[in-house]
């Protein structure tokens, strides 16, 4: 059984590569990025909409938070950084671009 | 009900679960369109709360209902600040009315039992819940009398204080009835049990309120392990903070404690060496709540073992398990996990009644600690599934730097405090 569901997975998994075609073979969807996204609202507020001294992300342009959490991932990063530079080096850039948009989507 | 009666229940049950395998696929959600069926989350903890909530946001026609003793919930985190006198104990208290406003039917009962064949939840007092999915969050049973001299009764004396509630007021009344000059003594634990840093947060915040009020106290460690979370931080902290206030006994140097006697507040430990305590903390063994067992979805360890891609049972279909009561090693049991691990779960159970299959699955974790009011620390992961199995991303994550300025770990101790009303606010939609 187990095995079997496994089949179907891997199947439907292979259709939706096929689906979404070649070079964008490994983008991922808005649910994949809603998940993604999960763990920061535990700091940053539900949908990044922030009540308190952690900055909020809702609503800011893309643009500006890749650039932000590539600068966490970076060598050095910003001054007074005492987590993002941790957490930032668990997410690809494509990941980061996903995030990005995520966020800047949430009114 | 005996043992002999679970066992056989689960054998049971996991032929009914192939069968319910594939009831799933043949989906009752498409019969009742848009995606939709009924989702039974029991426990309104960290996991269970975050779970109903974002079930009910991606999809408001699925009907959740939340099934919680508590009218009130009391997070553990933060109680170590309530001990250290830096709040009251009513500040991590939490109510149901946001998901109540969100649509979800909360229930304040029991859940004593599951048939996962007939897939139904009874409730103490006998009402039966029929579900499509099931979410157990029901946290950690204390094993009692896995620590000799360890029971119910010998709470009451040397409270755990490890479920927040009538245990925590015992142990801050006790801290607050203490001498000047008294010891206490924390006896903690072998991995895996809630909240790995927690032990040693408790006694910093201890620290902090004898340093304040009774400053010819100490403090005892007795400890099972050889190594814990944040070590080398929390050392350098209770040093530069606390000067020999603080001492801690690994398992090495006989921390490991075999006996308690609650009433003497006296602790025995592998060697032989007797500790006597003017309060007395024990943090027992644990496994996941009972009704885990009930619904056949615990391991012979106590813990429940889980699909990593959507936290649904490994052993039963249809029941997601999330929170301290799974077996998710490397993830820690913490509030911080269980929540992303509702939103996984959630994610998966709203694509599975639509009949599409579960988002990439992703989580991380941080832990905020305080040392003392203005000087917090933190250890941060992210994860996600290697080789089909939880891994912590290579080159993410780790602790705090052991070299700081005071101003880094008081603007760590300020986000401990936006952490707590970020994720209270998440999960329960209370503001601070
Ligand atoms: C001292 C201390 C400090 C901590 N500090 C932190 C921290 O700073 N950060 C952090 O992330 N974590 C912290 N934790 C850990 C955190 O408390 C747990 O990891 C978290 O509560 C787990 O969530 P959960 O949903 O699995 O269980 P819980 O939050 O315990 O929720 C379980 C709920 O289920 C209910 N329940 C149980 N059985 C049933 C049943 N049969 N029917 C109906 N309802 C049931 C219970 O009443 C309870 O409300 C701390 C823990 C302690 C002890
Ligand atoms: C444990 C708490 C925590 C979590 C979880 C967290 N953040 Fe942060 N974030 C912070 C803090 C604190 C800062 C301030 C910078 C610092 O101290 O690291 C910050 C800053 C940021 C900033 C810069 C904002 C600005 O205006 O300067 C961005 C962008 C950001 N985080 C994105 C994210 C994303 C995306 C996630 C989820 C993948 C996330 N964060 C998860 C705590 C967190």
């Amino acid at each position: 059984m187990t095995s079997r569901l496994k089949t179907l997975g891997l199947f439907s998994a292979a259709a939706l590569l096929l689906a979404s075609g070649g070079a964008h073979a490994q983008a991922l969807s808005a649910a994949d990025a809603a998940v993604l996204a999960g763990p920061c609202a535990n700091c940053h507020g539900t949908d990044g909409k922030s009540n308190g001294k952690i900055p909020p992300l809702a609503g800011r342009p893309a643009a500006t938070l890749a650039a932000m959490m590539k600068a966490f991932k970076g060598e050095t990063p910003p001054p007074g950084t005492t987590i993002m530079n941790r957490l930032s080096k668990g997410y690809t850039d494509e990941q980061i671009e996903a995030l990005a948009k995520h966020f800047a989507e949430k009114k | 009900m005996s043992t002999n009666m679970i066992s056989r229940r689960r054998t049971l049950q996991l032929l009914g679960g192939a069968g319910a395998g594939l009831a799933s696929l043949s989906m009752p959600a498409i019969a009742q369109g848009a995606g939709a069926g009924r989702v039974v989350v029991v426990g309104g903890g960290f996991g269970g709360a975050t779970a109903a909530k974002y079930i009910k946001r991606a999809n408001p026609k699925i009907q959740v209902t939340l099934v919680e003793p508590l009218q009130r919930y009391y997070t553990c985190p933060f109680t170590n600040l309530h001990f250290g006198g830096l709040r009251t104990f009513e500040q991590q208290g939490h109510n149901f009315n946001e998901l109540r406003a969100l649509g979800v039917q909360v229930v304040h009962a029991l859940a004593n039992d599951v048939d996962n064949k007939k897939k139904t939840v009874t409730l103490a007092g006998g009402r039966v819940l029929q579900y499509d999915k099931l979410v157990l969050s029901p946290g950690i049973d204390i094993r009692w009398g896995a620590l000799k001299g360890y029971d119910q009764a010998a709470a009451q004396f040397a409270p755990h204080a490890w479920q927040a509630g009538p245990q925590t007021a015992l142990l801050k009344q006790q801290l607050d009835a203490m001498p000047d000059g008294g010891t206490f003594i924390l006896v903690a634990p072998e991995n895996p049990f809630r909240c790995p840093p927690g032990p040693y947060e408790r006694v910093s915040m201890i620290g902090h309120y004898f340093k304040t009020q009774k400053p010819k106290s100490k403090i005892l460690v007795l400890d099972a392990k050889e190594n814990f979370s944040k070590q080398g931080l929390f050392l350098d902290g209770w040093k530069k903070v606390y000067g020999e206030m603080i001492e801690w006994v690994p398992l090495s140097k006989d921390g490991k404690v075999v006996r308690v006697d609650a009433r003497a507040r006296e602790v025995e430990t592998e060697f032989g060496k007797k500790h006597k305590a003017a309060v007395l903390n024990v943090v027992p063994p644990q496994k996941a709540g009972f009704i885990a067992d009930r619904a056949g979805v615990s391991a012979q360890s106590g813990w429940v073992p889980i699909k990593p891609e959507t936290f649904e049972s490994s052993q039963v279909a249809d029941i997601h398990v999330i929170g301290d009561a799974t077996a998710a090693t490397p993830m820690p049991k913490s509030g911080f996990v269980a929540n992303a691990q509702g939103k996984v779960a959630a994610a998966a159970i709203v694509a599975a009644l639509a009949g599409r299959p579960a988002p990439k699955a992703s989580w991380a974790n941080t832990c905020y600690s305080l040392i003392a009011p203005d000087y917090g620390i933190s250890v941060a992961n992210v994860y996600n599934i290697a080789d089909g199995k939880l891994n912590e991303i290579k080159g993410s994550g780790g602790v705090s730097p052991r070299e700081a300025t005071p101003e880094f770990r008081k603007l760590e101790a300020d986000y401990g405090v936006a952490w707590y009303n970020a994720i209270a606010n998440d999960a329960w939609g209370t503001k601070a």
